[in-house]
C-alpha cells in the first residue's frame, strides 16, 4: 500500500507541475486600447525590419507607441481606431504591412504612389496586339525587329516548366528577350524562381535568407544561402532585358534580384518597389488581420532590397513617346539588342 | 428558451441511456477485464492556441474516434480527432486534424480484490495539422512527435448485485522525445521549398511539453460485451522555439466493446 501511495504522490506532483499553462501572451482585450496594445506588441515581437528601418528611416518603435497611444480614446469608433492603427503601421513604410478589416484594407503604398509609374497599360498592350501567345500567366510575342517580348503581370498563377520551355522554344529565333515585369506586384516566390531557373545553366547563388527566432528586434537565425538551380527544360542563352518600375514588388522584386545575378541579364527602367520581407499574418482582438514582414531576403552581396533594386540602365517614360503611342522602355530595350 | 430546450434534451438523453443500461444489464455477462477491445466515439469542446498562426485561443468543437486494444499488460490505441474552432472575434476558423497512436507496456503495482493499478512506459506517435483559413504565408502548422510517456491504468470493479461494473481510468504524461516545430518566424517555404532547417527537430521533455491525457469510463456489461460511458480529457501543450501551443479538449465519450 505504501508503494501505491508513493506512486500516486508522484503522479499528483507531476499533475501539479503540469498546471503551468502554456497560454496567450498578448492580452485579448477587445477595446480600442486593447487592440492598439495588441497590435503594437505583435509587431514589436514579430516584425523583422526594425533594425534596418531605424538606420534608414530613424524609426523608434517605442517612440511610435507613445505618440500614437495619445490618440487612442475609449469611445472612438472602429473607423477612427482603424485610421490611427493604420497611421502607426504606415510609419514602417512597408507594403507588406497591412491591417485588414471588413470595411477597409490599411496599407502604405508609398513605394510606388510617390513615383512616376513608367508604365502605360494600353500602350504596353499595343505591343502585344491581338495575336500574342499565352502560356499560363505569360503573354508573349515576337516583335517586328525579331525581339521576343514577354509580359508577366503576376506571379500569383501557377507557371510550369512546360509553359516556360514551350515559350522559350517559340522565341528561340529571337536575338534577345524582353521580360516586362512592370506593375507586377508579386505572388508566389516558387513561380518567380521557376521562371528564373530557365535563364541559368549553373546552380546560381542569388542571395541570403534569415528569419526571426525570438521576440527581440535582433533575434535572427543565421543567414542561409539561397540558390537557383538550372531548369531541366529549355534554358535561354541569349541576352535578356528585364523592364522594371516601382510597382515591381515582393516576389517580383525577388525575381529581379535573382535575374540580376545572371551575366546575360540587364535591368532597365526605374528602381523596383522592394518588399523583401516574406509576410506572415496574425490578428488583433477585434478580429482584424495584421500582415507584416517576417522573413528577410538579401541579395548575394548581403544588401537589403526592402526598398528596391536599382536598374543597370535607368529609363523613364517619355511624355512625347506616350503621345506617339510608344513605350520608351520597350523601345530602349529593342535598341539595346540592336547595339 | 433554447437553454431550457437543451436541458430537456439532455435529460431525455440521460434517461434513454439509463434505460438502455438497465435493459442490457438484464442479459449481461461479466466483462473480461484482462482482454478488451473497444471503440470509442468522443464529442466535446476544443480550445486551441498556436502563436505561429494567431496570438489568441480559438474555441469550438472536438470530435474523435478511438480504437483501444488491451491484452493483459499490453495496451495500445489509436485516436483520430478533428476540431473546428473560431477566433474570439468570431470571423476566422481554424481546422485541426490529429492522428495519435499509443502503445504501453503496463505492469501491476497493486492488485487486490476489485482494485488494480498498473503503470508503465508508453510510446506515443502523433501526427497532426492545424489550418487557419485566413493566413497567407503561415496558413498552417504541422505537428509530428514521437514521445516516451509515463502511463498509468487503474481499474475498480464496482459490484452491484452479482454483476461487475468496471470503472477504468487511464492517464499518460509525456516525458521525453522529439518533436517537429518551425522556428519562431520561419516560413514553411524555407523548410520545404528551400530545404533550410533551423532547430526544426526539438528535444521535447516534460518541461517544454507539459501535457496530459486521461480517460475515465464506466463500463456496463451487455449481452454481447459492454458499453462504456465517460470522460476523455486531452490537454496538450508545448513551448518550442518560442512558439506557444495548447489544445485542450473535454469530451463525453461512449464506447462499445468489439
Amino acid at each position: 500500500m505504501k508503494k501505491v501511495r508513493k506512486i500516486l504522490c508522484c503522479v499528483f506532483a507531476t499533475v501539479l507541475m503540469l498546471s503551468a499553462c502554456v497560454d496567450e501572451e498578448i492580452p485579448n482585450r477587445n477595446t480600442p486600447l486593447g487592440n492598439f496594445e495588441a497590435l503594437w506588441q505583435l509587431m514589436d515581437q514579430h516584425y523583422c525590419f526594425f533594425d534596418y528601418k531605424q538606420k534608414e528611416l530613424g524609426i523608434d518603435w517605442n517612440e511610435i507607441h507613445d505618440r500614437y497611444y495619445k490618440r487612442i480614446t475609449p469611445y472612438m469608433n472602429n473607423e477612427q481606431l482603424f485610421e490611427v492603427l493604420c497611421a502607426m503601421l504606415g510609419e514602417l513604410k512597408d507594403g507588406h504591412v497591412n491591417l485588414g478589416a471588413s470595411f477597409n484594407y490599411g496599407r502604405n503604398w508609398s513605394f510606388w504612389e510617390d513615383y512616376p509609374e513608367n508604365y502605360h497599360d494600353s500602350i504596353a498592350r499595343s505591343y502585344l496586339g491581338h495575336d500574342y501567345y499565352i502560356a499560363s500567366s505569360l503573354k508573349y510575342k515576337i516583335l517586328d525587329d525579331n525581339v521576343g517580348y514577354v509580359r508577366v503581370e503576376s506571379f500569383s498563377d501557377a507557371i510550369g516548366d512546360g509553359n516556360i520551355s514551350d515559350m522559350l522554344t517559340k522565341l528561340a529565333i529571337c536575338r534577345g528577350l524582353i521580360i516586362d515585369v512592370r506593375n507586377n506586384g508579386g505572388g508566389q516566390l516558387t513561380y518567380a524562381h521557376k521562371l528564373a531557373s530557365h535563364f541559368t545553366n549553373e546552380k546560381q547563388h542569388v542571395g541570403y535568407v534569415y528569419h526571426k527566432t525570438g521576440k527581440g528586434h535582433n533575434d535572427f537565425s543565421p543567414m542561409k544561402s539561397e540558390y537557383i538551380e538550372p531548369a531541366k527544360g529549355v534554358r535561354w542563352q541569349k541576352k535578356v532585358v528585364i523592364l522594371t518600375n516601382r510597382k515591381c514588388y515582393s516576389a517580383t522584386n525577388d525575381f529581379v534580384k535573382c535575374m540580376h545575378t545572371f551575366p546575360n541579364v540587364t535591368l532597365m527602367g526605374d528602381k523596383t518597389g522592394g518588399g523583401s520581407g516574406m509576410p506572415f499574418t496574425q490578428e488583433i482582438p477585434n478580429g482584424w488581420s495584421v500582415r507584416f514582414s517576417a522573413v528577410v531576403f538579401l541579395d548575394k552581396d548581403y544588401q537589403q532590397i526592402e526598398f528596391g533594386i536599382e536598374p543597370d540602365i535607368t529609363v523613364m517614360m517619355n511624355k512625347a513617346d506616350v503621345l506617339k503611342g510608344k513605350d520608351t522602355l520597350i523601345e530602349k530595350a529593342r535598341d539595346f539588342f540592336k547595339d | 428558451m433554447r437553454k431550457i430546450h437543451r436541458n430537456i434534451c439532455l435529460w431525455r438523453l440521460t434517461i434513454f441511456y439509463c434505460m438502455v443500461m438497465i435493459a442490457t444489464c438484464v442479459y449481461a455477462q461479466d466483462i473480461n477485464v484482462n482482454k478488451q477491445k473497444n471503440l470509442y466515439v468522443a464529442l466535446g469542446s476544443a480550445d486551441i492556441l498556436d502563436t505561429y498562426l494567431s496570438p489568441f485561443s480559438y474555441n469550438g468543437t472536438h470530435v474523435a474516434v478511438s480504437y483501444e486494444n488491451f491484452k493483459k499488460n499490453d495496451y495500445y490505441d489509436g485516436i483520430l480527432s478533428f476540431s473546428k474552432v473560431t477566433n474570439p472575434a468570431g470571423n476566422v476558423n481554424e481546422y485541426a486534424g490529429d492522428l495519435r497512436w499509443r502503445y504501453a507496456k503496463l505492469y501491476d503495482i497493486f492488485n487486490k480484490g476489485d482494485f488494480s493499478v498498473k503503470i508503465g512506459p508508453m510510446a506515443v506517435l502523433d501526427l497532426g495539422v492545424l489550418y487557419n483559413e485566413r493566413n497567407g504565408n503561415n496558413p498552417a502548422q504541422g505537428r509530428f512527435s514521437l514521445m516516451a510517456d509515463f502511463s498509468s491504468y487503474a481499474q475498480y470493479n464496482l459490484r452491484i448485485g452479482k454483476r461487475k461494473f468496471p470503472i477504468r481510468y487511464l492517464i499518460d504524461v509525456p516525458m521525453i522525445g522529439a518533436a517537429f516545430s518551425p522556428n519562431y518566424g520561419q516560413s514553411y517555404y524555407e523548410i520545404f521549398s528551400m530545404k533550410k532547417t533551423d532547430h526544426n527537430v526539438v528535444f521535447a521533455h516534460v518541461g517544454n511539453t507539459p501535457s496530459l491525457r486521461h480517460r475515465l469510463t464506466f463500463d456496463v456489461p451487455t449481452s454481447k460485451g459492454s458499453i462504456s460511458l465517460g470522460y476523455m480529457g486531452i490537454y496538450d501543450q508545448s513551448l518550442y522555439n518560442n512558439l506557444r501551443y495548447h489544445s485542450y479538449s473535454h469530451n463525453f465519450i461512449i464506447g462499445f466493446s468489439l
